[in-house]
């Protein structure tokens, strides 16, 4: 299990840090927990990032990607 | 009457829907006790409500808190008989959270899915009649552009709405059906999609590309502003010319004198710049339109936070060069209260519409032969400047600001979702921009009206003994100036230009009207921009030398003069203390500032 942060490749949510608004926000951007997820790339000066989630890509800081669980071994199948 | 609530998140396509209902007579009314506004229109015997864009039901702007107090019943509109969802239909997988939870209100509603005409594109087709019993609600695709022609479907949504029974509503939605509707559906749109929207953005969100590409984009925006526009001025100043003609023609009657000198001077120097403000307009609405205004605010994210900002405020900013009225308004979107508080403090420094038709005048007079894209290009570098000095005044407010003004649990977060490239309807794009600069012209008209008679009345009386109107200078405004030559003496302008800067409090473009009143009495018949390049002031020096345009360039840059500006602030901010703050500093540092300009430059033998 690793944070969303240091994805370089494909993986599954299985977590948030915090419980809060926040998370059903995420989770109505398609970021929620079972979903496949894939980093897609990252802007000037490191941040954003940028993830896939499903067909459309959702960006987030670096340290709001800290907050989310990602399993990537879990998914291998899903990987780039 | 009852009332109808369109609902839906950012980008689902619900503006477009309300127009083609509404057929776009909608107004905007303002929500009482707070600062949002929302449109209001009318679709056969129901009151629509447009609201702003949500993704659950689970607010955290101010908007979506307004959005979710509209829907339970708990604002003046009263009590919401139904709801239309609307859904963007590349993105039912998402979206279809917010209906998860209309659900549970026990309310009648269909769901509208848009973009048909993007899927028909990738050859793509799905199954309603399936997606309404596994939702349980109607549902219908619809191409939103052709919604208001197709008045057999409004009928079948109308229907829909109110003979659906209210008990179908309550089951919850059949995820597994669902799961099989989207199964290969999804599959071929991810796979679409692959084809040009994600190998677009490879390009346009390229670590270094993409910033290359935004700044060519930004680029071509600001001078497009004089070369898309030039043909539409020269429409303007013909038609002008053919009317001031027509009237010197007619036989002398009382209002003549005021027509031909203050009310077609003071009107056609504004309205030459109407194509200009047009285009602006226009070209932001098309990369809203487009998908790229979310992906230009990422890319100015990081550097946006270095003063205090995220990338989300980047529409409100860019809005600010529209208009700093509206942008006011758009801030209230940003989640964060410092953030707001700070995007809402540099906004009147951003070169807004009203600027152009000043700034145009600088530019012109800097290079009177030069071509437009040179032109163009001293713009953009005016707008620069203003860039420039708006990041230092959002690095000091950034600096002052306590870190306490936080909204807890909303602080500094990004999370946007990056919508699919589309190709813009040119039609909409340019009614919305028709619209917006339809608005300004009538907000500003009137002012213009009014002050080009005041200015016109002082500078006609007293009449002389024979009853002639008086040299300008022994006119009621000449002497008023001799007052207001010290005050501006020491910025490089005369009582004229003063004139023209104490007018622009009413709206800045009002300080072109009024020296063409101004100049166009003193010198009848000429050019408006040649009587301006000759005009000197009272030692004989030139009025317009390159020191006094740039004093009064970062004059018009910092100064705050746009008293409307100012009252909406108050309102949004609900603070009159920070309106009144932000006039005072702005003006004196613009003050200061020019005059320092105009002194430096001076010395330097400019």
């Amino acid at each position: 299990m690793k944070r969303l942060s240091e994805l370089r490749g494909a993986a599954v949510v299985v977590g948030f840090e915090q419980n809060s608004a926040l998370v059903r926000r995420l989770e109505s951007l398609g970021i929620c927990k079972g979903e496949k997820i894939e980093f897609w790339g990252k802007l000037p000066w490191g941040s954003p990032l940028i993830f896939k989630v499903q067909t459309h890509l959702v960006s987030l800081r670096y340290k709001e990607a800290e907050g989310i669980y990602v399993d990537a071994h879990h998914s291998s199948e899903a990987a780039v | 009457m009852k009332n109808i609530i369109l609902l839906g998140a950012p980008n689902a396509g619900k503006s477009s829907v309300f127009n083609a209902l509404t057929h776009l007579k909608a107004k905007t009314v303002n929500y009482p006790g707070s600062t949002v506004d929302f449109l209001i229109g009318s679709w056969n015997q129901a009151k629509v409500i447009d609201t702003p864009g949500i993704y659950c039901l689970d607010p955290l702007s101010d908007d979506e808190k307004l959005t979710c107090q509209i829907l339970q019943g708990k604002s003046p509109i009263g009590n919401i008989d139904s709801f239309i969802v609307v859904v963007d239909v590349t993105q039912i997988k998402r979206q279809i959270a917010l209906v998860h939870q209309l659900k549970k209100m026990n309310k009648p509603f269909v769901v509208i899915f848009t973009m048909k005409d993007f899927i028909e594109r990738l050859d793509l087709k799905i199954d309603t009649q399936a997606l309404s019993r596994a939702i349980g609600v109607p549902t219908f695709l619809v191409t939103s552009a052709h919604l208001s022609k197709d008045q057999e479907l409004q009928k079948d949504i109308w229907t829909a709405l109110n003979s659906w029974p209210a008990e179908s509503v309550k089951n919850d939605v059949d995820e597994r059906l669902l799961g099989q509707i989207l199964e290969g559906y999804q599959k071929g749109l991810s796979q679409g999609v692959e084809h040009w929207s994600l190998r677009m953005d490879r390009w346009l969100l390229h670590p270094i590309l993409g910033v290359l590409f935004f700044m060519v984009i930004m680029l071509g925006l600001f001078s497009s502003i004089f070369w898309v526009a030039d043909p539409m001025i020269g429409w303007i100043e013909a038609g002008i010319e053919l009317l001031a003609e027509s009237i010197h023609q007619l036989p002398d009657f009382w209002s003549k004198g005021f027509l031909t000198s203050a009310v077609l001077p003071g009107f056609g120097a504004f309205l030459v710049f109407i194509p200009q403000i047009f285009t602006l307009f226009l070209l932001m609405q098309f990369l809203e339109a487009s998908g790229y205004l979310a992906r230009a605010a990422l890319m100015l994210d990081a550097l946006l936070m270095k003063f205090g900002m995220s990338g989300r405020a980047f529409v409100p900013l860019l809005s600010g060069f529209a208009c700093a009225i509206p942008a006011s308004m758009a801030a209230r979107n940003l989640s964060n209260a410092r953030e707001r508080r700070i995007v809402r403090w540099v906004l009147p420094l951003l070169t807004c519409s009203a600027r152009i038709p000043v700034f145009v005048i600088f530019v012109s007079l800097m290079l009177p032969e030069g071509s437009a894209l040179a032109r163009g290009l001293v713009l953009f570098g005016f707008y620069i400047l203003s860039l420039l000095v708006a990041a230092f005044a959002a690095w000091v407010i950034h600096r002052l600001l306590s870190q306490e003004l936080e909204d807890g649990v909303s602080s500094s977060w990004l999370m946007l979702d990056l919508p699919w490239y589309r190709r813009p309807s040119i039609g909409a794009v340019a009614w919305q921009a028709g619209v917006r600069s339809w608005q300004f012209v009538t907000r500003a008209g009137p002012v213009i009206f009014i002050l080009s008679l005041m200015i016109w009345l002082l500078s006609s009386y007293p009449k002389t003994e024979s009853g002639e109107a008086p040299e300008l200078a022994s006119s009621y405004i000449g002497q008023a100036g001799l007052i207001l030559d010290p005050v501006f003496e020491p910025m490089g302008g005369d009582w004229r230009t003063g004139v023209g800067i104490l007018a622009a409090f009413a709206a800045r473009e009002v300080f072109v009207s009024t020296l063409a009143t101004l100049f166009g009495m003193e010198e009848e018949g000429g050019a408006f921009l040649e009587t301006l390049k000759g005009a000197t002031r009272k030692d004989g020096q030139l009025l317009f030398s390159v020191p006094s345009i740039w004093a009064l360039v970062i004059f018009f840059i910092i100064a705050l003069q746009c008293l409307s500006t100012v009252a909406v602030q108050a309102s949004e901010t609900r603070s009159w203390s920070f309106a009144l703050l932000q006039l005072g500093v702005f003006n004196l540092a613009a003050y200061i500032l020019a005059i320092l300009v105009y002194q430096s430059l001076s010395i330097l033998g400019f």
